[in-house]
């Protein structure tokens, strides 16, 4: 049985710290949670190991949006009043060790409740839910203390412009980044073929988790939750935490599994399902090997 | 790995037996005169799959059995890496910070991941004849699971 919050329009911060606050605080046999909620205002969520290098800085601060860093795993994504957020969290001792098999366990619902709402919908390798060739919903998950978070969205409009405005690349690699989201995402209305409610997706999701999870039980956050998410908004607006890079920047910007754009000096080169589509090259002197190389790896990968 | 150092088998997984076992995290540790060389045993690999993003704790830091020693992510997903063992970090392999995949492709070997100095004897590990049965059974869990292929 499910504890469902829904938690409804909330802040940018505490679009992320309620999830997060919540697998805090789960113990080993407490009842998974089915989280649902919508920021408030837009914001940049980067990934865990992530580089806030990646991002334009000054862009996403003229644009007035906030940057908090996410335990989940994943590339920088915008978040705004135009997505449903949706997180499932378990205790971890209570999912498959797999990962591939805690995915389907964890998104199974929300695969059949696109479908339910007429979106032949799927959860294809690399965890990217799709709906053809399009990516329907940004996902990630993280392991935090005893409980696992898988998350998700529903998006109803997303501003690819904007998207693809705050990344660290030229403009004329922003620009082809925004060509691929418009090609290769897919907002909820467009892949059912016709007009999707909130309310109608939060029922779905609802509804679908329910059946998988042997009901749900609407629920407000516990005190220690409440506790927690105090604790946490301190946490994700402190710089020592959202400007703590982990990792190496990768060598390209993934907009779907098998759709990358790799952006070196002043040339890109788009890759989709293992073939270059398109491809601009400046100074090819000076970027050559790290391009070839980047490409390389990209269609090695699967882009 | 030294091609002449026994291994415990399960299925396609081997699990060399001149180091230690954390039964629950897959991790290992081989000791190296009075420090700890830590690194994920295969069978746990492959129930994560290639490891795309990798965090170590620097050189220095000190940990107990059981924090947080690293983080690692594939598929999307975020996990800890738990210290096996309570000590001070010494040295952290900058190879699979730089390539990641070779955690999975060589992960008794070159894809280790920290030398530790440690604080105290190493305690709840499955060491000697006690890895051929763990390792074994732990492969049957997964499997019953559904975690592991046939």
């Amino acid at each position: 049985m499910l504890r469902l919050l829904d938690f409804g329009t909330v802040s940018g911060l505490r679009s992320q710290t309620w999830w997060h606050a919540v697998a805090e605080t789960m113990q080993p046999g407490d009842a998974p949670v089915l989280a649902i909620m919508t920021p408030a205002e837009a914001y940049v969520s980067i990934g865990f190991h992530r580089r806030t290098e990646e991002l334009d800085l000054a862009e996403c601060a003229a644009r007035g949006f906030g940057l908090f860093r996410r335990r989940a795993g994943g590339g920088p994504v915008l978040c705004d009043d135009g997505q449903i957020f949706f997180q499932l969290i378990a205790p971890t001792g209570s999912l498959p060790a797999a990962l591939d098999r805690a995915w389907q366990r964890a998104l199974g619902p929300a695969v059949e409740a696109f479908r339910s709402l007429g979106v032949e919908a799927e959860l294809a390798p690399g965890n990217d839910m799709m709906a053809g060739d399009r990516k329907i919903s940004g996902t990630g998950a993280a392991q935090i203390g005893d409980a696992s978070a898988f998350v998700g969205n529903v998006i109803f409009s997303f501003d690819h412009d904007a998207m693809a405005g705050i990344l660290a690349i030229p403009a004329a690699a922003k620009a082809e980044a925004a060509r691929l989201m418009r090609r290769y995402l897919g907002c909820v209305d467009e892949v059912a073929g016709r007009p999707v409610s909130r309310e109608e997706s939060v029922a779905a999701l609802v509804d679908n988790y329910a059946e998988a999870f042997g009901g749900a039980i609407p629920s407000s956050p516990s005190p220690a939750e409440q506790d927690a998410v105090r604790l946490l908004d301190t946490r994700f607006t402190d710089p020592s935490w959202v400007f703590a890079d982990r990792a190496p920047a990768p060598a390209r910007i993934k907009i779907r599994g098998g759709v990358s754009l790799i952006s070196v000096g002043g040339s890109w080169v788009s890759v989709v399902d293992g073939r270059i589509d398109r491809a601009s090259i400046r100074d090819a002197d000076d970027e050559s090997d790290e391009l070839a190389g980047a490409i390389v790896a990209a269609l090695s990968k699967g882009a | 790995m030294d091609p002449t150092v026994p291994v415990a088998r399960a299925g396609r997984f081997e699990a060399p037996l001149d180091r230690a076992y954390h039964p629950i995290d897959h991790t290992w540790v081989l000791r190296e005169g009075d420090r700890l060389r830590i690194g994920m045993d295969s069978l746990g690999l492959e129930t994560t799959g290639d490891l795309a993003q990798l965090y170590l704790s620097p050189a220095g830091t000190i940990v107990a059995a059981g924090d947080e020693l690293g983080t690692i992510e594939a598929q999307k997903f975020v996990g800890p890496l738990r210290a096996p063992v309570a000590g001070t970090v010494v040295q952290v392999n900058d190879r699979v910070l730089d390539n990641p995949l070779l955690v999975t492709k060589d992960p008794y070997g070159e894809g280790w991941l920290l030398l530790i100095d440690p604080i105290e004897d190493p305690s709840g590990l499955i060491e000697g004849d006690a890895v051929q049965p763990w390792f074994a059974d732990a492969l049957a869990e997964y499997k019953r699971q559904g975690s592991v292929a046939e």
